[in-house]
C-alpha cells in the first residue's frame, strides 16, 4: 500500500510557508519546511526521498534555480513558487526542468490541483485516500470501511474520492462535477447532492459531511 | 552624384580650361614672335635691296628710253642681284621675274608709307608680303619681297600638338592629385556621413577620426563632442529606466510577497475546516502581513514624494541632533549602545524632518551593527554630518548595492530585524533632495562612517572602502 507523498517546502516567508504547509497537512500530504536554501541543500543530502518539491526562487542562503540541481541529482520533481514575473524566468525554470512554475499571488486549490497532476505525471501520486476508518483505492476503485467492501456506484465513489482528496476542505458542487468530468461539463449540480445523499446513508457519515451554505459540501475531519 | 565626383570634375575643368587658354596664349606669342621676326627680316632685306637699286643703277638709265631701254634695263639689273621672292615694279609696271604669288594683289603700296607687310595665303602656302615704295631719279620703284611663312605655321602645328600631348599628360596627372586630395579632405566628411549614420542606428558610441585641423576637422571635432553629449544623455537616460525598472521590479516582488500570504491565508480560512486556534494564527499572521504592507506603502510613499514636499531653509545643527538624540534614545537602550554628539557647525539649510529622519536612520543602523557597550558618533563640523561606528561594517561586495531600495546584505536576517531594506535609499534621496553628497565609508570588522556632505564638496554618491 502506498504512503502519503512527501512534499519539500523552500520558501523564505514564514506565512506562506506555515499556510502552504496547514493545506498540505489537510489533503493529506507529509511535508518538511525550509526558510533556506542552503539548509533544504544540507538536509537533501541526508533525506531526499521527496516526492515533490515547492521552491522559491528568492531564498537566503541559496536560490531556487541552485537547488534545482539538487532535485535532478536526486530525480525530485518541482514546482516553483514564485514573485517573478518576467518570462525570461519562466523560461529558465521550465528549460531546466521544472514541472510547473506557480506565479505569486495563487490560490490554493491551483497550488493543489498542479501538485496532483505533477505526481500523477510522475507516477508518484498516492491513489490511496484514508478518512477514519474509510479506505479508498483509486486505482481499484474500491472502497472498504472497517475492512470491508463497500457497495458504490461508479458516480458515488467518485464523488467521495472529491472529498477525501480536498478532506477538511469546502468544494463547490460545481468542482465535483468539473474533478469528475472535467472543465467543460454542464450538468444537473443536483446529481451531486443526491450521491452526497447517499454517501452519508451507506457509510454513515451524514455528520463529517457537512452541507456549506451557499458553498457546498465539505468532509470534516473533527 | 557624389561630392567627391563633383568636386574633382569642377577641378578637372578648370586645369582644362587655364590649360587650354595658357597653350592659346603661347601658342599666339610664338606666332606673333616668328611673324614679327620674319618680317623684319623682310624689311631688312627690302631696305638693302632698295640701297642696291639705287646705288647700284648705271648713270645712263636717265638716257634710256623710259618706255623700253629702262625696263629691259632694269630686268636684266634686277636679275642680277638675285635675292629670292623679290620684285620690282617700275612706273607701275612689272620689271623683275614673276613670284610665286603676284605682290601687288595683296599690298598696294605708296610713297608715303614707308615699308608696309602684310601676309596672305595661296594654293595651300601662307606667305609674308612686304613692299616698299621710293622714288630715285623722277622716276617711281616699288620692291616687293615675298616670304614663305608656311614654316611658321608647319612648326606652331607641332607646337600645338606637343603641347597638347604634355597638357593632356599633365591634365592626367594632376587630376589622379586632385582626385587623391579631394579624397583626403573629404575623408572625414565621409566618416561623419558614416558616423552620423551609425549613430542614427542606435550605435552612440561611434567616433569621428579625424586629425585634420581645419574647418571639417573642427566639425569633426565638435560632432564628436555632440555626440558624446548624446551618448552621455542617452545612457543617463538608460541608467535612470533601468534603475527604475530594477525599482518597479523590487517594489512589486516584495509586495507580491506579503500579498501572496494574505491570499493563501484569507482562503484558507474560507475553505478550509479549521480548529480555533489554527483560525487564529492564521489571522495574527494576516494581521502581521498587514501591518507589513502599511509600512512598507507608508515608507515607499515618502521616498517617491520626498522631493516633492521638502521644505529647504536654515535651521540651527545643535537642534537637529537634540532631535536625533531624544529619538534615538529607545535604539539606544534597546542595543546597549551610547551615542556621542559633537556639533561645530551653527546652521545648516536643510529639511529638518527630512534630516533627522536621515540621521535616526543612520544612527539605528549603527547600533543594530554595533555590539553592546560601543559608542557611536554623530559628528557636525565643516558642512558634514557624519554618524560613525565601531561595529561589524558592510562587506565590499554589498557596499555598491547598498542604497539601491529593497537591498539588503542578508536578506533573512534583515526581515527577522523587521528591515525593509529601504532606509538607505530614504537616506540617499534625503541627501539628493539637499543636494549634499552621501559618502559610505566601511571595512568589515573595523565599523562603518556615513557622511553627508553638503554643498561647496559636489554632489555625488562616494563609496568607498
Amino acid at each position: 500500500m502506498m504512503s502519503a507523498n512527501r512534499i519539500l517546502i523552500v520558501e523564505d516567508n514564514l506565512s506562506i510557508a506555515q499556510t502552504v504547509a496547514l493545506n498540505l497537512q489537510y489533503a493529506g500530504y507529509e511535508y518538511m519546511v525550509f526558510d533556506d536554501g542552503k539548509k533544504a541543500a544540507q538536509h537533501l543530502e541526508e533525506d531526499h526521498s521527496f516526492d515533490l518539491a515547492l521552491l522559491d526562487i528568492m531564498l537566503p542562503g541559496m536560490d531556487g534555480f541552485a537547488l534545482f540541481s539538487y532535485m535532478k541529482k536526486y530525480n525530485i520533481p518541482v514546482i516553483y513558487m514564485t514573485a517573478k514575473t518576467d518570462s525570461e524566468s519562466e523560461v529558465r525554470c521550465l528549460r531546466d526542468g521544472a514541472e510547473d512554475y506557480l506565479v505569486k499571488p495563487f490560490e490554493v486549490v491551483t497550488l493543489l490541483v498542479r501538485m496532483e497532476k505533477v505526481l500523477q505525471r510522475t507516477g508518484r501520486l498516492n491513489l490511496v485516500y484514508r478518512f477514519r476508518d474509510i479506505t479508498l483505492d483509486a486505482q481499484n476503485r474500491t472502497v472498504t470501511k472497517s475492512g470491508n467492501s463497500m457497495d458504490l456506484t461508479p458516480l458515488e465513489f467518485d464523488v467521495l474520492r472529491v472529498l477525501m482528496k480536498n478532506k477538511n476542505r469546502t468544494v463547490s458542487r460545481d468542482r465535483i462535477l468539473n474533478e469528475i468530468w472535467g472543465e467543460d461539463y454542464f450538468g444537473d449540480i443536483r446529481t451531486v447532492d443526491v450521491r452526497i445523499a447517499n454517501l452519508r446513508k451507506k457509510l454513515g457519515l451524514s455528520d463529517e459531511i457537512r452541507t456549506v451554505s451557499k458553498a457546498g459540501y465539505r468532509l470534516e475531519e473533527r | 552624384m557624389k561630392l567627391e565626383t563633383k568636386l574633382t570634375a569642377i577641378c578637372g575643368a578648370m586645369l582644362l580650361l587655364v590649360a587650354a587658354v595658357l597653350g592659346s596664349l603661347m601658342l599666339w606669342q610664338v606666332k606673333e614672335q616668328s611673324y614679327e621676326s620674319l618680317q623684319q627680316r623682310s624689311e631688312e632685306s627690302l631696305r638693302e635691296l632698295a640701297s642696291m637699286v639705287t646705288g647700284g643703277i648705271t648713270s645712263s638709265f636717265e638716257d634710256m628710253d623710259p618706255a623700253y631701254g629702262q625696263k629691259v634695263y632694269l630686268r636684266y639689273f634686277f636679275q642680277n642681284l638675285g635675292v629670292d621672292g623679290s620684285a620690282l615694279v617700275f612706273n607701275g609696271a612689272l620689271v623683275s621675274a614673276p613670284t610665286p604669288i603676284d605682290p601687288r594683289d595683296y599690298l598696294s603700296i605708296n610713297l608715303t608709307e614707308g615699308i608696309q607687310s602684310a601676309s596672305c595665303s595661296a594654293a595651300g602656302h601662307w606667305y609674308l608680303v612686304s613692299g616698299y615704295a621710293f622714288e630715285w631719279k623722277g622716276s617711281l620703284f616699288q620692291a616687293y619681297l615675298v616670304s614663305d611663312a608656311t614654316y611658321i605655321r608647319t612648326q606652331l602645328a607641332g607646337l600645338l600638338l606637343r603641347f597638347a600631348g604634355i597638357a593632356l599628360c599633365v591634365f592626367l596627372v594632376g587630376l589622379l592629385c586632385l582626385r587623391w586630395l579631394i579624397h583626403r579632405t573629404m575623408k572625414p566628411l565621409v566618416q561623419l556621413q558614416k558616423t552620423t549614420q551609425d549613430i542614427a542606428a542606435g550605435h552612440y558610441s561611434q567616433r569621428v577620426h579625424s586629425r585634420s585641423k581645419d574647418e571639417v576637422g573642427s566639425l569633426a571635432e565638435n560632432f564628436n563632442t555632440m555626440a558624446e553629449a548624446v551618448e552621455n544623455h542617452v545612457q543617463s537616460l538608460e541608467e535612470q529606466n533601468a534603475r527604475q525598472q530594477l525599482f518597479i521590479g523590487s517594489v512589486t516582488h516584495e509586495f507580491k510577497t506579503p500579498l501572496t500570504a494574505l491570499l493563501l491565508n484569507v482562503d484558507t480560512l474560507r475553505s478550509v475546516y479549521l480548529p480555533e486556534e489554527k483560525q487564529q494564527e492564521l489571522l495574527e499572521s494576516m494581521d502581521d502581513q498587514l501591518h507589513w504592507l502599511e509600512q512598507m506603502v507608508h515608507k515607499l510613499l515618502k521616498l517617491i514624494s520626498l522631493s516633492k514636499s521638502a521644505q529647504i531653509k536654515p535651521h540651527p545643527v545643535p537642534q537637529l541632533l537634540e532631535q536625533v538624540e531624544t529619538l534615538t534614545k529607545g535604539s539606544m537602550k534597546k542595543y546597549g549602545t551610547e551615542l556621542v554628539i559633537q556639533c561645530a557647525i551653527e546652521t545648516l539649510p536643510m529639511d529638518q524632518d527630512l534630516l533627522s529622519s536621515a540621521l535616526v536612520n543612520l544612527v539605528e543602523n549603527s547600533a543594530k551593527a554595533s555590539a553592546p557597550g560601543q559608542k557611536i558618533l554623530l559628528r557636525a563640523e565643516n558642512s558634514t554630518l557624519e554618524v560613525a561606528d565601531n561595529g561589524r561594517g558592510i562587506p565590499a561586495k554589498d557596499l555598491e548595492r547598498i542604497t539601491e531600495p529593497f537591498y539588503m546584505c542578508d536578506p533573512s536576517r534583515s526581515k527577522v530585524n523587521g528591515g525593509f531594506g529601504l532606509g538607505l535609499a530614504l537616506v540617499k534621496e534625503i541627501a539628493s533632495v539637499h543636494r549634499a553628497s552621501l559618502e559610505i565609508r566601511s571595512q568589515p570588522g573595523m565599523g562603518t562612517t556615513v557622511k553627508l556632505v553638503f554643498p561647496g564638496n559636489g554632489n555625488k554618491t562616494v563609496i568607498q572602502r
